[in-house]
């Protein structure tokens, strides 16, 4: 019990003295926490693993889990010097690759140095500005540079130094420092004119053109005539695209933006006349066709005369258009057949006497209405014959004018008539003697 | 007077020498780290949420500790760091799959467009398959190398004002637990058939990330005004700094991200984005992100109708192997 009572009283002492952190101290030293021990093999574990990082994390782990281990702060340093000089070394092969256009080799070198060491700003610095903008030209800043000068002697407007800056994730109101890499922006094809030449316009426009970019291709070829008016590639480009554009819309039958192309296109470009005679032909083709739906039209409606009159107009341009000869043969034996059973049967004979007479029943129908118009004109003769005999001299000549009408070469009509005629003429003169020898009243 | 010296010790140790029971004292805080006792409430996310920011941070704690979940009593170490920057070890480097879709429809017989029972079974995929979403300010901080991302990371993304977004393509992701990013084109808003912007508002309270392609959406590498080099960079400015500030004054936060329309960018533009403060711009150009790609020409995969879902997943390439030793 006396040995309890002066243990218990020595650890009193050592609080007084000490403070309660040294005995805190003391009681890990003596029971450490067993969690150390798990990071402490942890840590060892990813050092085998070339995991450095997660190693450095573990070893820090168990130093806070257990102060008192003094092998871990050395263990630390070691391997803190150890990442140092990898990631630099990595860092100085990626820089080396990426200078000599090994830019897949640089970024995994770039890659590792960060995995190793994630701080490595320079690392990071390369996978996220240099390469993914390894087309863009750089420049190093030089004394009396700033932005505003390096602006106007890229892109010839101080104005744009901004941009620049922004470009390069840098503060456009500080100064800039003398061996800083900037990324030079490549802006509007205007604004960059004094960085480009000529040539390279017109092979830009070239390949613009290959790859059927027309719109590209024109705006470059008026570029070059900015830069150098009536220079001939500009000339030679933009007759390319029209007739190029022109040609494609020939291919898909649309003969009036294509017109509209090549008329845009120089006289002498070669291909170009050619080109327009075919769209002509097209284009009167399309009219044609038109006006064929026109006077299908009129037929279906049964206006004949005006299909008529449609396909007259077509065949003596086409005198071989076979759909133009169909409507005007069926309009013409529609209406010849309309007209006789309407008992007009010379104007049927007309209209069917306009076709050939191999056309369906076109004969038949002939025959038929010349017989019709026959007996008509019989019938008329005979009504005539019956008003003579009755002594109506002028209407027997009325009927048998109308004989005449129906048919012209009636072998008795016309006689008839001049006989009637010669008698009323008689008549006439009787009477006017009569007149002169009666008694006045 | 043994029970004097007895109390005396006990004040001066603390408790842990009598006790299992943790309290604040056995937290060992670190630059790098913190060594902590779990308490019988506390969980991996209740962990990242004290000391990471960000309930969502909890799969940097399993992953660490080698856990899924955690019991009382239990001793961790949580990294206050990433452990593997940009996703690298020795085998390769992780990438992020961005997924852009342009347009959604509820008509499963649209032989152009991605229907919604299409979408809705990419995202189931990706669920199963243990893919997570993340804001797009932790996937810059993922390509400034500051941050780490869980290991199958995808992004999913939309650049357009019109109603699907709201109607078909938010309550799917809302179902699977996932988030997007939404760029709009701020001319289109309040336009029939467009968002509104108090809708774009519950987006971003959702958890959206709300960018921008434009004031008007037009090309910026082809605008009216290339002939004229001034006119046309008073135009670009336009048509970049301005959706920023009409983003900024209807949702109250900052808008720092660009789609480019169409995806086209030149030179110019992306020097402009910089200089009106977009942290990062995303092009319509195929391929997954690695840490190193350039933070404004960020690469999207274009998702288009197709019934093959071998086509969707080759998509989703989250390691590109490479031998980093």
């Amino acid at each position: 019990m006396n040995a309890i009572r002066q243990l218990l009283f020595f650890i009193c002492c050592v609080i007084a003295l000490n403070g309660c952190g040294t005995f805190k101290q003391m009681v890990s030293a003596l029971f450490p926490d067993p969690l150390h021990e798990v990071y402490r093999k942890k840590a060892l574990q990813h050092e085998n693993a070339q995991e450095p990082q997660q190693a450095l994390f573990a070893w820090r782990v168990a130093a806070r889990l257990n102060p008192s281990d003094k092998t871990i702060p050395d263990q630390i340093k070691t391997l803190e010097e150890s990442i140092l000089k990898s990631a630099n070394e990595h860092y100085r092969v990626g820089v080396d690759d990426y200078q000599n256009g090994r830019l897949s080799s640089a970024r995994s070198h770039f890659l590792i140095a960060l995995r190793i060491m994630p701080s490595h700003k320079g690392a990071l610095k390369y996978l996220k500005t240099r390469l993914p903008n390894s087309e863009n030209p750089v420049y190093k800043v030089v004394r009396g540079d700033s932005y505003s000068k390096i602006a106007a002697d890229t892109y010839n407007d101080a104005a744009k130094a901004s941009i620049i800056a922004y470009f390069n994730d840098l503060d456009p109101q500080k100064p800039l420092l003398i061996g800083t890499d900037l990324l030079l922006p490549e802006l509007s094809p205007k604004v960059t004119s004094t960085r480009n030449d000529l040539d390279a316009l017109v092979q830009r426009a070239k390949s613009a053109l290959e790859n059927r970019r027309y719109r590209e291709a024109l705006k470059i070829a008026s570029e070059i005539d900015e830069r150098q008016p009536h220079h001939p590639a500009a000339n030679e480009l933009r007759d390319a695209v029209f007739f190029q554009r022109g040609m494609a819309l020939l291919e898909q039958r649309k003969y009036v933006p294509a017109m509209a192309q090549l008329k845009k296109v120089s006289p002498q470009y070669p291909g170009r006349a050619k080109a327009i005679e075919r769209i002509r032909k097209h284009l009167t083709a399309e009219a044609t066709d038109a006006e064929l739906v026109q006077a299908q039209h009129f037929l279906d409606e049964k206006s004949y005369a005006e299909a008529i009159i449609i396909c007259e107009e077509i065949l003596t341009q086409d005198p071989f258009n076979k759909k133009a000869k169909a409507i005007f043969n069926a309009s013409h034996y529609a209406w010849g057949k309309t007209l006789l059973e309407e008992g007009k049967e010379a104007e049927a004979i007309t209209a069917l006497n306009a076709l050939d007479q191999g056309y369906q029943d076109t004969a038949q129908l002939l025959a038929q209405a010349r017989a019709q118009l026959n007996a008509r004109s019989e019938s008329l003769y005979r009504k005539g014959v019956r008003l003579f005999l009755n002594e109506e001299l002028e209407k027997a000549i009325g009927a048998w004018e109308q004989t005449l009408e129906l048919n012209p070469d009636h072998p008795k009509a016309r006689q008839d008539i001049d006989n009637a005629i010669r008698l009323l003429d008689k008549w006439r003169d009787l009477d006017q003697k009569e007149d002169a020898t009666a008694p006045l009243h | 007077m043994i029970w004097v010296i007895v109390w005396t010790i006990v004040q001066a140790t603390g408790p842990s020498l009598l006790s299992a029971a943790p309290n604040d004292s056995d937290v060992i805080d670190d630059k790098d780290f913190v060594i902590v006792t779990v308490r019988s409430e506390e969980s991996l996310a209740s962990l990242a949420g004290q000391y990471l920011g960000s309930i969502h941070k909890a799969w940097q704690i399993a992953d660490y500790n080698g856990v899924s979940s955690v019991t009382p009593g239990q001793r961790l170490v949580i990294p206050l760091r990433p452990v593997a920057y940009g996703g690298l070890d020795q085998k390769g480097y992780q990438t992020v799959p961005i997924l852009y879709y342009s347009k959604l429809t509820a008509d499963p017989a649209d032989s152009k467009r991605v229907s919604a029972a299409d979408f809705e079974a990419q995202l189931q995929f990706l669920r199963e398959n243990g893919y997570r979403t993340v804001s797009l300010d932790l996937f810059v901080e993922f390509l400034n190398f500051e941050e780490q991302l869980p290991p199958r990371t995808v992004i999913i993304s939309f650049d357009s004002t019109e109603r699907w977004v709201y109607d078909i393509a938010y309550p799917i992701l809302l179902r699977h637990g996932f988030q997007a990013a939404l760029f709009v084109s701020t001319d289109r808003m309040e336009q029939p058939g467009h968002l509104t912007w108090q809708e774009i508002d519950k987006l971003a309270a959702a958890g959206f990330d709300i960018g921008t392609s434009g004031l008007s959406a037009k090309i910026l590498t082809h605008l009216q005004s290339e002939k004229d080099p001034d006119a046309h960079t008073k135009a670009l400015e336009l048509e970049i700094g301005e959706p920023r500030r009409i983003i900024q004054s209807h949702l109250k936060r900052p808008c720092l991200y660009f789609a480019y329309p169409a995806g086209l960018t030149d030179d110019l533009v992306l020097a402009l984005l910089k200089k009106h403060g977009y942290k990062a711009a995303f092009t319509r150009r195929g391929g997954s992100n690695p840490f190193f790609v350039d933070n404004y020409k960020i690469r999207r995969s274009i998702i288009q109708k197709d019934k093959d879902p071998l086509k969707f997943r080759e998509l989703l390439t989250t390691f590109n192997s490479m031998d980093l030793r």
